[in-house]
Parts: structure tokens; C-alpha cells; sequence
């Protein structure tokens, strides 16, 4: 593979794949195990992010030009890696069509009402397989084009609701123990596995060593972001109210209310402004999802592997009757996020541990 | 798999490359006959079709000698001073026994050289040079005697500025070499020359600094400019179309301009510039989006008013080509982001419209596109009326007969003149192109339509990539330096050399 992309690239990489559809929903998840902590939750999974961001870039470092799958297999051996990797490629599957469905769903809700759910899934599938089918460094300029959408959607939510905050929802801290906390911050590691995309570009990346700095930054930069939207949502409706909030951080632009008479019912314009976030973080899936099947079939044929997925991705998105369903498959991908997190990457870390012990005796 | 698509049009003309025995080549196995009759006899039949070549032939006491020219591409006072009449002057006679001494001691032109086959004595002919025969040799001469009526170098047309200098290229490939020589002095600029077309033979020059532009895109520029194979090549518009990456792409991807010190700053940034004659609009290639958007004044302009003047460019490329888009989305799809008075004012005037609110955008976009087609041809004297034909008449009275509401009228006014800020015409052909795509998006599928189209637009920007060098390369990979000259625009001493970016993509 060509070597094009820079160490400064992955920062939009991190990000974009850290960020996605989830982020509108997520607080809601935290908050329910751990009430008004919610914000201390997020701190806590900021090590799980850490974690993640240096075992992928030990990873990768420690074998220079394979993908993350294909270390899986080096690492594991053959028969275990082909396993965990159709498990790859069933979590990013299942990821993609409920995040699709996720997105399609808050569209419908705030922007499109009458628009059938097929028609919006569709829509979102077809600049996915696009830009993906245009190589990774496209890719890599229209994930650095769109980063400042997502801070500026960020930065707008954070600096219009500024006027409905009460500091006192934050109290009483630490009411409920620790152990809800830490339940909240487990729910943040399917958005942080995002992160994983870096696996699949770093075979990519011209001065791997490089991207040490920026990997940083852009985990700390997620993390921020998610900090920030569970602490607004406490801080503005406060605990109980954001339980019963299907989409918390659309609610809470729909609760900032301008003082000129410039745009009425921000909401819409904020899911407008979604959209690229949602899209990219699909492309950064999608892209991996073809570099594992890749690598899990030995092949290069493109095409094939490019469009075949698609009908299976309508599936899975058109599945779930509503949205309760939908939530309850999001715990499995969870559920699945986490079983790769602290199961596998760990293994994978001690085998090559192991590995270079043996090599240097 | 569009490329495949699209493949459908190629024709298969490409087989006549297979075709040696045209009547041109068939000329390079000829070579001057020593005779002098049968020189002319053999120019006579070839040239048979064309009745304004002039045969003079000329009698001394020492010899015969002929001189053929054609009478509209050459200069008749250095044929008749310089040549006929120290041929026909007495007291040189004697001097003469050789063609060389002809050449070196009595035709007083400077641009003198000896040819013996005749293809590229035809050729010469047919650029404008004068063929002297001497009988007994089998050796012509050729003398550079070309002139003839050409344009003066006058204002620009279509590329105005307020500070820049008012010299533009005129059609004559000299001309134009020169005005790029005047300002670069330099040992290591390069000219190239290259004739292309079969029938045409255009000559065509590549300039460039050898130590400047990056290797990879002068090889990719020689090697497409050798492989163009066209019956004819009439304009640098058409070799655009020939070298260009992506033909089918909406955005065009090398820069043409009829202004010299635009030329020269680009080939200072280290791009290749290509000349060709019978075009006022020279090439610069590889053309970025960043050139696009920067006119040749900001260079001349102080920073901080340059710099805002830039960004406001942007703005109104965004505004040309999404402005219909979104008032369509949002009255038809989301009339509840508008503020009430906003609504209500629009409901008001769209009382007993009869068409529905795309539709009359639709509409008036059309008579758009179309008062902007008939701008370009009108007469002079026409044009003033049809200015206040398309204004008044089609715009306020559509209003008043109740067709279309006045704000679309002012929005699509506002998105005229939007798309003439950028400097650099033929890219407002891009947002008129966008423009039609986007208000479709939108009328199908509201702001979503809108904001799925332009990443669309995004994505297909960012894949495009002309000779080696990406589009955007100005835009992505968070460097400083790269703001310097896109969005902001910097005192020039720093601005440094682009070189440097043009050779990012050389790491591979």
C-alpha cells in the first residue's frame, strides 16, 4: 500500500470515528446507572480511550504494515484470528446498520417526518460508498474538510445553552457509590472502539512514529466532547429529566432559544449539521469493515467487497421494529464492543509480548 | 464503474494512427532535386490545391534561383530587401558560387538555416518562411521572413483588476514568449516547442523553471502533450480538454488566463505554463482549487483587506450555489426554522401564486441561465436594452402578474451576482452547474438533500487530482503554512515558495 497519509492526518481520523450518531444518545444511557455523576463516569472511561489509543498504536507499531486484522491473525494464529475476525466483522456489520438506523431515525424525527426510512438509509448509504471507493486519501481530505463541523456543532451547542445551566443539578456527588458510575462509563466504549479505525490506516501512514502526538491529542479531544455533552445535559435538565430524554443532545438544542429572531427550532439546523458527523463516522466503519474482509478473505477484489455489503447493512438498519429494540441491540454491539476491548486487544498485546521475548532469546 | 459508463462515448477513431501513408508523411522520403525545374514542378504539384503561393524566380548571369513563399503569412519588405535585392544587386555576382556563401555572406536576414526534405520545407512554407532553390544544388534555404497582420498586445477581455498590470496575450506565440520573458530572467526557465494537430500543426511551447517545478508533473505534462493525436487543435481550450485528468468532472482542473504576471506567478510557484498559438488564453498546469479563488490583485493589495476580501470570496461561491437551495428546503421542508415575522411575510406574498415554491425557483433559475447565455452574445448596441429587458421586464413584471414571489427575485438576483465575485470566469460555470444540483437535492429532500449533496461535492473534490498533485492540496493536512496563501493572504515576502507543497505528493 502507498504510503500517503501524514502523522497529522489521524487526528481527523480519531476524532471522526470517536464522534458519531451516539453522541445524541448517550448521555441518556450514562445517566441512567449513574444519576448526577454522569460527568465523573466520562472521566473514568477517558482511561478506557487512553488504553485504546496506545494498545492500537503499540500494535501497529510493533508490526509495521499490517492492518489491524491481519495482526489479529499473526498474533492469535490462524484459526482463532479467522474466528475473532468474522467477530470483527459481524460487531462493525451490526455497528453500522444501527448507527444508520440510529441516524435515520433522529432525521426523521427533526427533519423529514414523512420521509420513509428506507429512502433516508439509502441517502446516507450512497456518499459512504462513494467516498470509499475513492481511495483513503480522499478519504483522509474529506474527514479534515468536515473536522471543523463537528467542533463547530460542538462549540455552538456548548456556547448557546450556556444560559440554562444550574449548578446545583451537579450535587449530591457520589450519592449512589462508585459502582454506577463505572457502570456508566462502560457504555462508552463502543463509541471510544472508534478509535480502532487508526488499526486499519496506519499500513498507510508515511512516519508512523509521528502519530504518537496526534493520536493523543485527538483521544483527549473525544473525550472533551463527550465530557462536555453529558455535564450540559446534567447541568440543564438535570438528572431525573434526562432519563426520560430519548435524544438528550437534541433536546438540548432544541431547549436554546436565540435572542434575536434569527432561526427558530435550532434543533433542525443541528441535525443538519449532524449529518456530516453521522456520515463520516459510517465511512470510517465502512472503511475498516472492507479492510477486514479483506484481509479475512485474502483478496483484493474491490468491488465485490465494496457493494456486497450494502444490502446486508439495509438489513440490519430496516431490523429493529423501534426504537426500544434499537437500544437493546446497541447494549449487544456494546456488549460485543467491550468483549474486543478487554479481552482480545489485551491478548493480542501479551502474544507479542511474548513473541518478541522469543525472538530476542 | 462510472468511468465505464461513460465509455460508451468514446468513438473508435483511434485506429488512424495506424495510417503512415498520409499524404504529409509521405513527403519526408523526398529530398531537394538538383534541378531547379524540377524542384518547382514537384512544390507545384504537391501545393497544386492552393493558388496563392507565389513562385518568383530570379535569373543572374551565374545562375538560376527561385524563391517560393506564401503571399499573406510573410513580410514583403524583408523579402524584397533583404533577399531579392542583394540577390539582384551586379556587383555581388561573382561572390556566388555555393549556397553557403549565399547564407553567410549575402542574404542580410538573421534567421537563416539549410534543409534538404522536404516535409519540413513544406512545413516552413506553411509557417510563414521563404524557400530560396539555387539550381544545381540539392539544398534549399529557408529564411524566417514571417509577418503578416496580427493583434497588438491590447487590454484584457475578460480578467479585470484594479492594480494589475493591463498587458494581456494576444494570439501570436511570439508575443507571448516575450511578454513571459520580460518578467522572468532567468537561465533556468525552459522553452519547449511542440507542434500538435495533423492538419493544424499548432506550435505549442511549455515554459517552466527547471530547477522549480517538480519533476513528476513536467514528465506527466511532456508525456500528454506528446500523446495528444488530433486532427486539429484550434484553441488552448481544446488541449485543456485533451490533458486533463478528469473530463468528466464539473470542476475544471487546469487554469487558463490571458494575464502575463498571473502566468508568472504561477510559474514562480514552480507550475508548467503552456502556450499555444492562436489562443489568448494560456494554460497553467496543475491547476488547484486554492488558484482558483485568488485573483491577481490580492498579491498587489495589503494583507488584512485582501485577507477579508478572500474569505468573502468563499462565502459567495457558497452562497451562488446553495442560496436557492436553501430558501427552497426551508420554505418547502422546514418553514418552522424561519422566524414567524420571516413566514408569515413570505405566506403573505405567496398568496395566489399559482406554482408551488420549487417550482417558481426552478423557474426563475432557468430565466437565469438563460439572460446569462444571451449577455455574452448580444450586440453591442442590444446589449444595454436586453439589461433592462431581463431586469425590469422579466423580473417586476413576472412579480406583478403574480407568477413568482419578489423574494425569489431577489434571491436569485443575489445569486447572480454572487457567482461573478470569483475572478476567475469559467469557475462561475462550476456554481451554475452546482447550483441546478443542489436546488434539485433540495427540492427532493429538503436540507438533508442539501447537506448530503455538498459532501457529495466535497468527495468528489477532494478524489480529483491533476497531474500527480491533489486539488486541494492548499486545504487539508493542518499545516500553517498552508493557510498563507488560501484563506488569508500574507505580506509576500512570506509567503515562501509553493514548491514546496507541489512536491508533498513526492514522497512516494
Amino acid at each position: 500500500m502507498k504510503k500517503e497519509l501524514n502523522g497529522v492526518d489521524v487526528l481527523s481520523f480519531v476524532i471522526h470515528g470517536a464522534i458519531g450518531v451516539r453522541l445524541l444518545t448517550l448521555p441518556r444511557d450514562i445517566i441512567e446507572h449513574a444519576n448526577n455523576n454522569g460527568w465523573i463516569s466520562v472521566l473514568v472511561s477517558g482511561l478506557i480511550a487512553f488504553y485504546l489509543g496506545f494498545a492500537f498504536y503499540w500494535l501497529c507499531i510493533k508490526h509495521p504494515g499490517l492492518n489491524i486484522s491481519q495482526i489479529v491473525e499473526v498474533t492469535l494464529g490462524k484459526l482463532l484470528g479467522k474466528i475473532i475476525m468474522v467477530g470483527i466483522f459481524v460487531y462493525i456489520i451490526l455497528s453500522i446498520g444501527l448507527s444508520l438506523r440510529s441516524t435515520a431515525m433522529s432525521i426523521k424525527v427533526f427533519l423529514l417526518d414523512t420521509t420513509p426510512l428506507l429512502v433516508l438509509i439509502l441517502i446516507m448509504i450512497i456518499p459512504t460508498v462513494y467516498a470509499v471507493s475513492k481511495g483513503i486519501k480522499t478519504m483522509s481530505i474529506v474527514l479534515d474538510i468536515l473536522l471543523p463541523i463537528v467542533l463547530l456543532a460542538i462549540a455552538m451547542l456548548v456556547g448557546l445553552s450556556y444560559k440554562k445551566i444550574e449548578f446545583q443539578n451537579l450535587r449530591p456527588v457520589f450519592y449512589g457509590g462508585v459502582t454506577p458510575v463505572i457502570r456508566g462509563s462502560l457504555n462508552l466504549v463502543h463509541p471510544y472502539l472508534g478509535i480502532g479505525i487508526i488499526g486499519y490506516i496506519f499500513p498507510s501512514i508515511n512516519n508512523p512514529k509521528s502519530t504518537k502526538k496526534w493520536i493523543f491529542i485527538g483521544t483527549a479531544i473525544s473525550l472533551a466532547i463527550y465530557f462536555l455533552m453529558v455535564i450540559l445535559t446534567i447541568l440543564v435538565f438535570g438528572p431525573e429529566e434526562s432519563k426520560i430524554l430519548v435524544w438528550p443532545t437534541v433536546s438540548l438544542s432544541k431547549a436554546i432559544q436565540l435572542e434575536t429572531e434569527l432561526f427558530e427550532r435550532l434543533e433542525s439546523l443541528f441535525m443538519a449539521v449532524w449529518i456530516p458527523v453521522a456520515f463520516t463516522t459510517l465511512l470510517t466503519f465502512y472503511y475498516s469493515s472492507i479492510l477486514n474482509l479483506k484481509a479475512l478473505f485474502n483478496t483484493n477484489k474491490d468491488h465485490l467487497i465494496i457493494y456486497g455489503q450494502i444490502p446486508l447493512i439495509i438489513i440490519i438498519a430496516l431490523f429493529p421494529g423501534n426504537i426500544v429494540e434499537l437500544y437493546k441491540y446497541l447494549n449487544w454491539v456494546n456488549i460485543m464492543a467491550m468483549f474486543l476491548t478487554f479481552i482480545v486487544i489485551p491478548s493480542m498485546i501479551f502474544m507479542t509480548l511474548i513473541r518478541k521475548r522469543r525472538m530476542t532469546q | 464503474m462510472l468511468s465505464k459508463i461513460l465509455g460508451i462515448f468514446k468513438s473508435s477513431k483511434k485506429d488512424k494512427k495506424e495510417d503512415d501513408c498520409t499524404p504529409g508523411n509521405r513527403l519526408k522520403e523526398f529530398n531537394v532535386f538538383s534541378s531547379l525545374d524540377k524542384n518547382i514542378e514537384f512544390l507545384k504539384s504537391i501545393l497544386s490545391k492552393s493558388e496563392d503561393i507565389v513562385y518568383r524566380q530570379i535569373e543572374t548571369n551565374e545562375n538560376r534561383y527561385a524563391l517560393v513563399y506564401i503571399s499573406g503569412l510573410v513580410d514583403r519588405n524583408l523579402i524584397e530587401n533583404q533577399i531579392l535585392k542583394p540577390l539582384m544587386d551586379l556587383r555581388l555576382q561573382s561572390l556566388l558560387t555555393d549556397l553557403s556563401d549565399l547564407m553567410d555572406n549575402l542574404i542580410t536576414v538573421s534567421d537563416i538555416s539549410k534543409e534538404s526534405n522536404f516535409f519540413n520545407l513544406i512545413n516552413n512554407l506553411l509557417s510563414g518562411e521563404t524557400l530560396l532553390f539555387c539550381d544545381g544544388i540539392s539544398d534549399a534555404l529557408v529564411v524566417n521572413s514571417k509577418g503578416g497582420e496580427k493583434r497588438g498586445i491590447e487590454e484584457p477581455f475578460s480578467e479585470q483588476g484594479v492594480r494589475s498590470p493591463r498587458e494581456s496575450f494576444t494570439e501570436n506565440i511570439e508575443d507571448n514568449i516575450t511578454l513571459i520573458r520580460r518578467r522572468i530572467k532567468d537561465t533556468n526557465l525552459v522553452v519547449k516547442f511542440y507542434s500538435l494537430g495533423e492538419r493544424t500543426q499548432t506550435k505549442t511551447a511549455l515554459i517552466y523553471l527547471a530547477d522549480n517545478a517538480p519533476e513528476h508533473v513536467i514528465t506527466e505534462v511532456q508525456e500528454r502533450i506528446k500523446s495528444v493525436n488530433v486532427e486539429g487543435l484550434v484553441a488552448s481550450a481544446n488541449l485543456e480538454q485533451i490533458i486533463e485528468n478528469h473530463k468528466w468532472s464539473i470542476f475544471p482542473q487546469i487554469m487558463s488566463t490571458e494575464l502575463p504576471d498571473r502566468v508568472v506567478k504561477c510559474i514562480l510557484d514552480g507550475r508548467v505554463a503552456i502556450v499555444v498559438e492562436g489562443s489568448p488564453y494560456n494554460l497553467v498546469v496543475p491547476g488547484t482549487l486554492a488558484m482558483f479563488f485568488n485573483s491577481g490583485d490580492d498579491y498587489y493589495e495589503r494583507t488584512i483587506p485582501a485577507s477579508l476580501i478572500r474569505i468573502s470570496r468563499y462565502i459567495s461561491f457558497f452562497f451562488a450555489t446553495t442560496l436557492p437551495a436553501i430558501y427552497s428546503a426551508l420554505t418547502a421542508y422546514h418553514p418552522g426554522m424561519l422566524p414567524t415575522s420571516l413566514v408569515l411575510y413570505i405566506t403573505g406574498t405567496r398568496i395566489g401564486l399559482p406554482l408551488p415554491s420549487v417550482i417558481e425557483m426552478f423557474f426563475m433559475l432557468f430565466t437565469l441561465e438563460i439572460l446569462l447565455e444571451a449577455a455574452i452574445r448580444l450586440p453591442k448596441p442590444i446589449a444595454q436594452t436586453v439589461g433592462i429587458v431581463g431586469g425590469l421586464v422579466i423580473g417586476q413584471s413576472a412579480v406583478q402578474a403574480g407568477l413568482v414571489s419578489p423574494l425569489v427575485v431577489i434571491i436569485i438576483s443575489f445569486t447572480a451576482i454572487s457567482s461573478f465575485t470569483l475572478p476567475y470566469y469559467n469557475f462561475a460555470m462550476v456554481s451554475r452547474s452546482l447550483r441546478v444540483f443542489l436546488l434539485i437535492g433540495a427540492s427532493l429532500f429538503g436540507l438533508l438533500g442539501v447537506v448530503v449533496l455538498w459532501i457529495l461535492i466535497i468527495i468528489h473534490v477532494a478524489s480529483i487530482e491533476t497531474f500527480g498533485v491533489r486539488y486541494l492540496q492548499d486545504f487539508f493536512s493542518f499545516k500553517k503554512e498552508k493557510v498563507k496563501d488560501t484563506f488569508l493572504k500574507v505580506p509576500y515576502e512570506l509567503l515562501g515558495g509553493k514548491q514546496e507543497a507541489l512536491k508533498d505528493e513526492d514522497k512516494k
